[in-house]
């Protein structure tokens, strides 16, 4: 059988029904493990901790980074494409590019609009 | 609203919610598992229950009831376990949105729903691994994140283009067009180029061979999950395996239609589906099997071209096909 909702409602069921589902396998999970702890340090293949203490720094770079990884080629020719020096270059490729953007809104504002 | 709450209730704690969810994943990785060990010249999981069937589960219960946890003392050991509970827990709620749900919900424009509670999987793995101090785990994350860079726009453009087709039944609703039999002829053009894009990205989001570079044994030690034990790689390990399960089940009802040429409202309809289900499981398992480990820049290269491109040329036909209806 079908419900519908609308799009809050579900947002909300389905928020609500997870949330609730988590705190309760969270305070199961609380009340079933040891207690029994035992501390270690970082596995590192038989390496010292100290030799990579400085060279660890997590952050949100590896997803520039396969931002630039995947659209390298694009990123390669609009480069020597623009920066050549002379300014004709860069009116001769963004033009064009204005003109495109210029055809998709209006395309856009009639599609979704119905101009 | 909805009629019946604790029916509401029922499926999200059994079926097709929590406990469905993890018995699936739990018999799927001992299906994969197999095929793997078949096609390796191995024998696989044998020892507990009948041919190893309940391997999974006794792995499962070991790590949870470990006499002591073992915690490496960097990490956000119970910040972790709270973000992978989450995830396990997310995959399980959106199981409503599904047509095998006794009480299905739906809603308009529900497949961003579907979108942003997928999303709780991916940082969950990525969170996980970023909590510990070991640089293997670190840089596990790191070429998640690079991965997910496409795999996730990949992953929504694919779903957002099936919703498309069936537009004009309800927008971008994904509970109906995965409950729409039969193929209509621009469901079918779609679909074909869905279907390839998704089975790349549960490769690559399921972490399967040739994409398994976050968590690298051999290279890495395991990537994001190297410093995890016990109960917290217990749930990390089942949270892998439940977004398999539930990756294969989207593709499975939205890529294969589901029961079709039968309906869920028969015995037939169900068997239709879960022999879909395991056909997809075992073809992903052979491709694991079968090839070697990417390097990233390549796994990135793949995924642009097969899954990325393919999944705007979906998006843009089913657009088309939109405004030709």
């Amino acid at each position: 059988m079908q419900v519908t909702l609308d799009p809050f409602t579900l947002m909300l069921v389905m928020s609500t029904g997870f949330l609730v589902l988590t705190c309760i396998f969270v305070g199961i999970m609380y009340l079933i493990v040891s207690r029994k702890v035992r501390v270690t340090s970082a596995y590192l293949c038989g390496e010292d901790e100290k030799d990579f203490s400085k060279s660890l720094s997590p952050g949100g770079s590896p997803m520039y980074w396969g931002a630039t990884e995947v659209l390298k080629k694009c990123l390669k020719t609009l480069r020597e494409s623009i920066h050549t020096g002379f300014i004709d270059d860069w009116f001769s490729l963004m033009i064009p590019f204005m003109m495109v953007l210029v055809v998709i809104s209006v395309a856009a504002s009639i599609i979704v609009g119905g101009v | 609203m909805v009629s019946d709450p604790l029916l509401l209730v029922f499926e999200v704690f059994v079926f097709p919610g929590f406990l469905f969810v993890c018995l699936l994943a739990l018999v799927s990785q001992w299906f994969k598992r197999k095929i793997i060990a078949r096609m390796q010249n191995r024998m696989g999981p044998t020892y507990v229950g009948p041919v190893g069937l309940a391997q999974p589960f006794a792995d499962a219960l070991k790590l949870l009831f470990v006499k002591e946890l073992v915690v490496n003392r960097g990490i956000l050991w119970a910040v972790a376990l709270f973000v992978v509970t989450l995830g396990v827990c997310a995959i399980s709620a959106s199981t409503l949105l599904l047509p095998i749900a006794p009480l299905q919900l739906v809603s308009p424009y529900d497949v961003f729903i579907l979108i942003y509670v997928l999303l709780y999987v991916t940082f969950a793995f990525i969170l996980v691994g970023l909590m510990s101090s070991n640089p293997f785990s670190a840089t596990g994350s790191s070429r998640y994140m690079a991965m997910i860079v496409v795999a996730e726009p990949a992953l929504a453009l694919s779903l957002v283009a099936s919703t498309l087709v069936y537009y004009n039944i309800m927008p971008l609703s994904i509970g109906v067009t995965m409950s729409v039999s039969p193929l209509s002829m621009y469901d079918i053009i779609v679909t074909v180029l869905v279907g390839v894009s998704l089975f790349i990205i549960l490769l690559a989001k399921g972490m399967l061979k040739p994409y398994d570079i976050p968590e690298a044994e051999t290279e890495i030690a395991g990537g994001f999950a190297a410093e995890l034990s016990g109960p917290l790689l217990g749930m990390t390990m089942l949270l892998h395996d439940v977004e398999i399960a539930f990756l294969t089940l989207i593709y499975t009802l939205l890529v294969l239609k589901g029961p079709y040429p039968f309906t869920l409202a028969e015995p037939a309809g169900w068997v239709v589906v879960f022999a879909k289900y395991f056909i997809v499981l075992f073809l992903a398992s052979v491709i694991a099997a079968s090839v070697g480990r990417l390097r990233i820049e390549q796994a990135l290269r793949h995924l642009l071209k097969y899954s990325f491109v393919l999944s705007i040329i979906a998006f843009v036909v089913a657009l088309v096909f939109k405004y030709i209806t």
